[in-house]
């Protein structure tokens, strides 16, 4: 209903207020609030009478005055409330619409058996008709609420007097979760002091106790001690635990017992043994799963082949396998993961004998096909290094991944060559690239490819396959949701002809490869605000004017460029040439920070470039470099160009480059530029590396 | 330093906000900063961070690391964008992390996973928690008790039923 946000312009709430008498303070503290099928005003008009009646034959006795007594209308105010909501309603007309919804049953979990009733209940929200209660009003009845106005700082959101708050407070009885220890070991020594409620009206699971006390939760008192965490956060201890361990704190103490198995969570690490390593994980898995009892929702597999000689036949007994990912993905207990993480950590030691075994076609990484994949459920997938996702045949295209919102393949490719697993690798493209077209609400993508050149054919192939124009040679990727994308030598210079990416709702991009000039983000994204550029290849200016006029709305850009002349591109962002192509003259006007690395790596090209500039500065200008104490203020590219918009709206720098003879004095000059140049500077961030010997 | 004094003022997120501990200590960092505590988002969100935020659960020591945490995870949510700390690289945060979760004694590893849940900053609560799960990694269970004192009330009778039922998790 939020999402719908529904304008409610009448409401009609009929609540009971609940008050205990704490005989401590002799004060009335509210007990709860009752918003849904609040039917005792009827009962408690007429408790009000029997108290009359009572004090009028008895009063006498007591020394009480029935007339104190203050009138009950409770029942015939609701029949008024009701009615007049009718009125308001307005809708004398037509004899069937439905004006007024009365809710007497609809808040335990036992009236809503099928998914009919929970779509008869959105109908009424859907509907004009004035609910009673309307589903925020029917939330505000749960003690969860109460415990979190009781919170400081929130009755504050509310109000305005000091004094009505301080009133309301007042009557705040203390409400604590079950989840908290302390109170648990205090209300079991003295349960005079508690009341124990339902978290909800009509609920039969007691979630929530109050009673007099007014000091705020005890969050941190006995905190020292893991046993004194609250149960919740145990249990978040125990779903990021391995499996085994989490099994072994059963053992610990009482307070430990069987919480593990509630967390949720299946967590298999796998250090490859000796022989048989197979089936040990194997039975390991079935084990786990079959012990978590309840249904798991997160499930890792960790697969580390230890760093020791020799492994890699262990490696192999267990690679050969090649089912193992897939048997423990498809095990029942593990139909409704909604967190799946795999990842084999391959040391570099021995990479000649695996790629061997995969270039023979006798292993196949971690194979796990799509079908297994409990696809109704995942929220998350993270694969690392299991390259062999395979699309189970064409029913794989139906496969849907309607709550998925994280995916992160990250194949690694640094320990592992690709060649000679072209299929292999064509079939994960296309899973890839399958399940890409079916997660609708997808928030953030991860995909990590392959590094080298020798690969960028296969990237083609994958991006193509992945293109919704397959005819044209230009990729089309469409992510409704997505706030954030992570794109890592995805797009290399290749044949492709261009990249269109549409994000409407991005807010972040990390991007890593090369400066297309065709890479296009189609929806202009007005939230983006940070984009991450590492241009691993040479670029032309030209590329990288078309590729970063992408992103001129956003707030922080960072680019690290490994080869190119970064120095010459930085003032094109407003350089008169590059208005007169593609450029808006409004480029960067958002912008807050502009920073340029450069790499180690790239200290060959930078130094040469640099040379270029000395020379090209002697030649024009005379012999700067031999006058020691005298820095030019002349920058080659950045001097030569029109720099008001770096001037006017560039806000911080940051440099980084090697101190050597040759580019401190560039470095410096450059530094200088800056700060004479742009003229609302507010930092300038000097990072130099000594030159290595 | 003074860039980083000046830029308290400047930008439109960068409106400074006094967090008090239970011991009265008092920290102001930008709203960019702070948002990271879910907790403290929507109290800005509902705009009644005016006169302080009291977190009468969170002590100074333990508040101190928190905002250490979050002004050096500022840029990393995207969001923020407004302080030059937004320039740590991945590798930079991982270092970190890892070290500031490394250095903690028991008891302020717990009260700061005790925080960070109070606070609602979800990427320090699960890496602390990851913590504590590492350290159990590979201990039996004789050893995890050692390593977080916790004593043991199982009668030998009711111990051997445990092993028995989660044999698969005891043999070797």
């Amino acid at each position: 209903m939020m999402e719908v946000n529904k304008e409610e312009d009448i409401r009609l709430g009929l609540h009971r207020s609940d008050y205990m008498l704490d005989s401590g303070t002799n004060s009335l503290l509210q007990i709860e609030l009752n918003t849904i099928s609040s039917s005792f005003p009827g009962l408690s008009s007429l408790v009000s009478e029997l108290h009359r009646t009572l004090l009028n034959r008895h009063g006498k006795v007591l020394g009480l005055d029935s007339k104190r007594i203050p009138q009950n209308w409770a029942a015939t105010q609701f029949a008024e409330a009701l009615s007049m909501a009718w009125t308001e309603f307005n809708n004398k007309r037509d004899g069937q619409t439905v004006s007024v919804v009365y809710f007497r049953a609809g808040y335990s979990p036992n009236d809503y058996p099928s998914e009919a009733e929970w779509r008869a209940r959105l109908l009424m929200e859907q509907s004009s008709a004035i609910k009673c209660p309307s589903i925020s009003y029917h939330l505000v009845g749960t003690k969860k609420i109460q415990q979190e106005l009781a919170k400081p700082n929130i009755l504050e959101r509310f109000l305005n007097n000091k004094e009505d708050i301080a009133k309301l407070r007042k009557c705040f009885a203390g409400l604590w979760s079950l989840d908290n220890e302390e109170i648990v070991k205090t209300a079991i020594e003295k349960p005079d002091l508690f009341v124990l409620k339902p978290q909800r009206e009509g609920g039969e699971s007691p979630a929530v106790h109050a009673d007099e006390v007014t000091t705020p939760m005890a969050i941190g008192a006995g905190g020292d001690r893991l046993s004194a965490l609250p149960d919740d956060l145990l249990l978040r201890v125990l779903h990021f635990a391995n499996a085994v361990e989490a099994a072994s704190t059963s053992l610990l103490s009482r307070r430990f017992g069987a919480l593990w198995r509630s967390s949720g969570a299946v967590n298999l690490a796998a250090r490859v043994p000796g022989a048989g390593g197979r089936d040990a994980f194997v039975r390991a898995a079935d084990a786990a799963l079959a012990a978590a009892g309840r249904v798991v929702t997160r499930l890792t597999l960790h697969v580390d082949d230890g760093d020791h000689s020799g492994y890699c036949t262990s490696m192999y007994n267990l690679l050969r396998d090649h089912d193992v990912v897939d048997a423990v993905v498809s095990h029942p207990a593990a139909r409704r993961v909604e967190e799946l993480r795999v990842a084999v950590a391959v040391h570099p030691f021995g990479h000649d004998k695996i790629n061997t075994m995969i270039s023979s076609g006798s292993v196949r990484i971690y194979d796990i096909k799509l079908a297994s994949l409990p696809s109704k459920t995942l929220r998350v997938l993270d694969l690392t290094n299991c390259r062999n996702l395979t699309p189970a045949s064409a029913a794989a295209a139906a496969t849907a991944f309607p709550d998925m919102v994280f995916l992160r393949v990250f194949p690694n490719i640094e320990h592992l060559e690709l060649d000679g697993a072209y299929d292999t690798w064509n079939k994960t493209a296309a899973a890839v690239a399958s399940i890409l077209h079916c997660c609708p609400v997808l928030r953030e993508l991860k995909l990590n490819l392959v590094g080298t050149s020798k690969n960028s054919k296969r990237v083609q192939h994958f991006f193509r396959r992945n293109s919704q124009l397959g005819r044209s040679s230009t990729t089309r990727l469409r992510f409704p949701a997505a706030t954030a994308l992570t794109l890592i030598n995805c797009l290399t210079n290749g044949g492709m002809s261009g990249s269109v990416i549409d994000a409407p709702r991005l807010r972040s991009l990390t991007y890593k490869g090369a400066a297309r000039s065709q890479f296009e983000l189609t929806s202009p994204a007005p939230d983006m605000k940070m984009v991450h550029l590492h241009f691993n290849h040479y670029f032309h200016q030209r590329d990288y004017l078309r590729f970063i006029h992408n992103f001129t709305k956003v707030k922080v850009l960072k680019l690290k460029a490994e080869h190119g002349c970064p120095w010459r591109i930085l003032p094109q962002h407003c350089s008169p040439r590059a208005r007169r192509s593609t450029v808006s003259p409004d480029y960067f006007k958002n912008s807050k920070q502009v920073q340029h690395f450069f790499q180690r790596k790239s200290q060959l090209d930078f130094d040469r470039s640099i040379d270029d500039f000395m020379r090209n500065s002697i030649s024009k200008r005379g012999d700067h470099r031999h006058n020691g104490d005298e820095v030019s203020g002349f920058i080659p590219g950045l001097t030569a160009c029109s720099f008001t918009c770096l001037q006017n709206n560039l806000r911080r720098v940051s440099l980084q480059f090697r101190l050597d003879e040759n580019s401190e004095n560039f470095g410096v000059r450059l530094v200088k530029f800056f700060a004479e140049n742009a003229m609302v500077l507010e930092e300038l961030r000097v990072l130099t590396v000594e030159t290595e010997t | 330093m003074a860039a980083a004094a000046a830029e308290a003022t400047t930008d439109g997120g960068g409106k400074m906000i006094i967090l008090i501990s239970a011991d009265g200590k008092r920290f102001e960092v930008t709203e960019a900063v702070a948002s990271q505590s879910q907790l403290i988002s929507n109290m800005i969100e509902d705009d009644c961070t005016e006169n302080g935020v009291r977190l009468p659960n969170v002590d100074g020591d333990i508040l101190t690391m928190v905002v250490d945490y979050c002004n050096m995870h500022a840029g990393d949510a995207a969001a923020a964008g407004d302080t030059m700390k937004a320039s740590s690289t991945e590798e930079e945060l991982k270092k970190f992390d890892a070290e500031l979760v490394q250095a903690l004694e028991n008891p302020v590893l717990f009260k700061l996973i005790l925080a960070a849940n109070f606070l609602n900053i979800k990427s320090l609560l699960d890496m602390t928690c990851q913590r504590v799960a590492d350290m159990m990694s590979g201990k039996t269970p004789e050893q995890m008790r050692e390593t977080f004192s916790i004593e043991n009330d199982f009668t030998p009778e009711e111990e051997a039923a445990i092993r028995q039922e989660n044999a698969w998790a005891f043999d070797d």
